[in-house]
């Protein structure tokens, strides 16, 4: 049989391999962006904003009139506003990187620097204030205080206008900074959208769908922080440490974690809200569903074991560490199979580096 | 038998030891030297000088290179820019051994630093840069070739130098056959399933990449590839069409993966198995009329057998250590490994006192970048130098702990198994060279899930 024959055949069976049914990969990833980009990411972002917008809204009551029902209603718009921000995690990439800081600063809020703040007095420019000043952590420092309670922080603002009104420069600069990564992120879940077709950030589905993942596995991170730093101390510092949660504040630590387990829940189902589409699970589906299954059942049982704490965590750390060292375990066991099993049965590349391989 | 086999001896080293047109070995310098200023350009441009040198606290050096630091401040800068300088000035052959020294040194060094960028491409231009320096590949074609004028100015070498080379880069192809005779490439097809399966996007073949069988023929034709190109470009009815598929492999495989310059090396390296005949028409105007060379100058050097042996033996290493090397990584690197697996770890670490027994967590990216703790977690040597960082960092704050860690890790589309004791204190253990007694072995049950 002469070689060109040969060749020929060759990629004739390949053909008709094509036609068979020993496929590892039948959904496309690029669907899935689609559906990521348009079901989750949008409508996500799109509730921050409300959320935000609201915020300002019971500020600006706030300032008009300082009492405890507009301070409780304030209260109630920060929290939504923060929970809602930790649903968008999974998506916190792209334009998000430049923007996040002026919401959310990952180090949280330098109390003094911010009295230190207002001391100096009007007129207040958050644009031109450090990250550590403004945000949510900020106004999660000038609304609320577990100690003194309501009382206290309504007499420090009725008894300090610069700080009403620095407490209303902060509300009315966050719903604008959110709104600026709002109207960013629109377009980038285009590119998202539109990888390996067109995108000018997203060579191939195949680099966007390792920036979902690599996220998705930080926001995992994030929720086993919540619990794993004031449980088990942090940076050298071994055995309980209360100080260390990060909203205790305004006790809503069990309310972030559980919203950052949604956004990673959302990005594996393809759904958020009423809407449902492609997610990961389809991807996983495809290569071993029985993967699949094991990550539903850790999602669930981790989901479980967080409803189980007694709100709210920082009471909770006082109590029997029985359920919240479960809750840990199982958070890990979510990251365990993401980061090891999943990325691998996946090919996800984990890291955000452009590194070359051989 | 003996008498035989000398005279064998005798026959080659004779051969070795005629002249041959040096245009090829022109082509190779240039080549060599011009990637690797390329390539040079390019680590810069990626930020990868600030991302791998500058930002990391630690480091992962290789075992016996402790000593191999990053310069402080802008000194790195000025590394890559002296690297990029030598690299012209092997092209050019201009300062030549001083200039093949430099870059062998400062590129040995950089990628010394830290094993977490390790590639084996960067062992290949270290490997290379070395025989540059041995080799007198400057004395054709060159601007101290130029200078120097007759005698030292040839238009022949040795065979030998040509025949070294072409070993040299058979090696590669060679024993990344050889590293493909593995139950996970051939009988498994992985980890090419998990890795063409995210190509589907390809242009005309990406519908097929999805499909088991698909990964069977290339993982086949892969080892078939690597295992008979150093013989097909050697062998002068084959060379011509197997620099073809040379040609397509490296294209192919530079669209389905992030090679970076990998497949531009062996492809422009691939090429000195053509005749130097080839190349003399591009090169004949830098090459003088005379033939230059003394009986001395042709002689085949002793150390060509040793380095030889080297090459053949040093990537067989893997077999002294028990256990899969895919596995433990245990003589893996420096052995022409190359893509042979898809593999990512999760690991918890916690310090224990050992004088108050307090347990701490240890989160890595307290201590280390993203991509460093990403290799770490799956490559037992880095876990255990991880360990000795947190151990030095507990000590430096008084305090003295044991390191114990948890570390699962998938292979190739396998579940997730433990890879190392957790009950060993990691902190206590002496880096070296033999078999780890901690590692776990990966279970034999464990099968990729598809």
């Amino acid at each position: 049989m002469s070689f060109s024959r040969r060749v020929f055949l060759g990629v004739a069976g390949l053909g008709l391999v094509a036609c068979g049914d020993d496929s590892v990969a039948t959904v496309d990833e690029l669907a899935v962006l689609k559906d990521l980009a348009d079901i989750v990411a949008r409508p996500s972002y799109a509730t921050l904003k409300t959320a935000s917008d609201a915020f300002k809204s019971a500020v600006e009551a706030l300032v008009a009139s300082a009492s405890e029902a507009t301070l409780t209603a304030a209260q109630a718009a920060w929290k939504e506003t923060q929970r809602t921000w930790n649903q968008t995690r999974s998506f916190a990439f792209g334009p998000a990187k430049d923007i996040e800081g002026n919401i959310r600063w990952k180090l949280g809020c330098d109390v003094d620097s911010v009295e230190e703040t207002i001391t100096a007095g009007p007129p207040f420019e958050p644009s031109s204030l450090g990250t550590s000043r403004k945000g949510l952590p900020a106004l999660e420092y000038l609304l609320f205080d577990p100690e003194g309670g309501n009382a206290a922080i309504v007499e420090k603002l009725v008894g300090d206008a610069d700080r009403l009104s620095f407490v209303g420069a902060l509300a009315a600069d966050l719903a604008t900074q959110i709104d600026a990564l709002v109207t960013a992120w629109d377009a980038h879940a285009g590119e998202l959208a539109t990888a390996g077709e067109g995108s000018e950030v997203f060579k191939s589905p195949k680099d966007a769908m390792d920036a979902v993942y690599n996220q998705m596995l930080y926001v995992a991170d994030l929720a086993i922080a919540q619990i794993k730093d004031p449980l088990l101390g942090s940076k050298g510092t071994g055995g309980l440490s209360p100080a260390l949660e990060e909203a205790r504040l305004s006790d809503n630590t069990l309310s972030d974690t559980f919203a950052q387990l949604a956004s990673v829940t959302s990005v594996f189902e393809g759904s958020y809200g009423d809407g449902s589409g492609l997610g990961l699970t389809a991807l996983l589906r495809d290569r071993s569903p029985d993967l699949d299954d094991q990550l539903r059942s850790a999602l669930a049982a981790a989901k479980e074991s967080l409803e189980a704490i007694p709100p709210p965590l920082r009471t909770a750390l006082a109590g029997d560490l029985g359920v919240l060292n479960t809750t840990l375990e199982r958070l890990r066991d979510v990251k365990k199979l993401l980061t090891a099993d999943i990325a691998t049965a996946l090919g996800v590349t984990i890291s955000f580096s452009d590194m070359d391989g051989d | 038998m003996a008498t035989d086999l000398a005279s064998s001896v005798r026959r080659w080293v004779g051969r070795a030891s005629e002249p041959v047109d040096a245009s090829s070995l022109v082509f190779f310098r240039v080549a060599f030297g011009l990637l690797l200023f390329a390539a040079t350009v390019r680590f810069a441009a990626h930020g990868w000088i600030r991302e791998h040198y500058l930002e990391p606290r630690y480091f992962f050096p290789f075992w016996g290179l402790d000593f191999a630091k990053p310069l402080p401040g802008p000194w790195m800068y000025v590394v890559f820019a002296v690297m990029g300088a030598s690299a012209l000035g092997v092209a050019f052959g201009a300062a030549y051994r001083a200039s093949a020294l430099t870059l062998g040194l400062s590129f040995t060094y950089v990628h010394a630093i830290d094993k977490t960028y390790y590639l084996n491409h960067y062992y290949l231009v270290s490997v290379l840069a070395v025989l540059c320096v041995l080799l007198p590949l400057h004395r054709a074609g060159s601007v101290d070739a130029w200078r120097r004028g007759a005698p030292f100015a040839t238009a022949e070498l040795p065979a030998w130098v040509l025949w070294l080379l072409r070993f040299q880069i058979g090696i590669v192809y060679f024993f990344g056959g050889v590293a493909k005779l593995g139950v996970d490439w051939l009988v498994h097809a992985q980890p090419l399933t998990i890795w063409l399966s995210r190509n589907r996007d390809v242009f005309l073949i990406g519908p097929l990449l999805g499909y088991k069988t698909t990964a069977y023929a290339m993982s086949w034709a892969g080892l078939l590839f690597d295992l008979s190109t150093p013989f097909l470009l050697s062998w002068r009815r084959t060379r011509i069409p197997a620099y073809g598929a040379v040609l397509l492999f490296h294209l192919v495989t530079a669209r389905l993966f992030q090679l970076g310059m990998f497949p531009y090396f062996m492809s422009a390296f691939a090429l000195i198995f053509l005749p130097p005949a080839f190349f003399h028409r591009f090169f004949s105007r830098w090459l003088p009329s005379n033939a230059g060379l003394t009986q001395a100058a042709l002689r085949v050097p002793r150390w060509l057998l040793p380095w030889a042996l080297f090459q053949l033996l040093f990537p067989l290493r893997a077999l002294l250590y028990p256990g899969s090397a895919l596995w433990t990584e245990e003589g893996y690197r420096f052995s022409w490994n190359v893509m042979l697996s898809e593999k990512n770890g999760y690991i918890e670490v916690t310090a224990r006192d050992r004088s108050t027994g307090e347990s701490f967590d240890v989160a890595p990216l307290d201590y280390l970048t993203l991509q460093q703790a990403r290799q770490m977690s799956a490559q037992p040597d880095m876990i255990q130098q991880f360990a000795h960082i947190v151990r030095d960092d507990f000590a430096a704050r008084g305090r003295d702990v044991g390191v114990f860690v948890q570390a699962d890790v998938s292979l190739n589309g396998r579940p997730s198994a433990p890879l190392v004791d957790p009950t060993v204190d990691l902190a206590a253990e002496r880096d070296t060279l033999l078999p780890k007694q901690w590692l776990r072995p990966l279970p034999r049950q464990l099968r990729p899930r598809f």
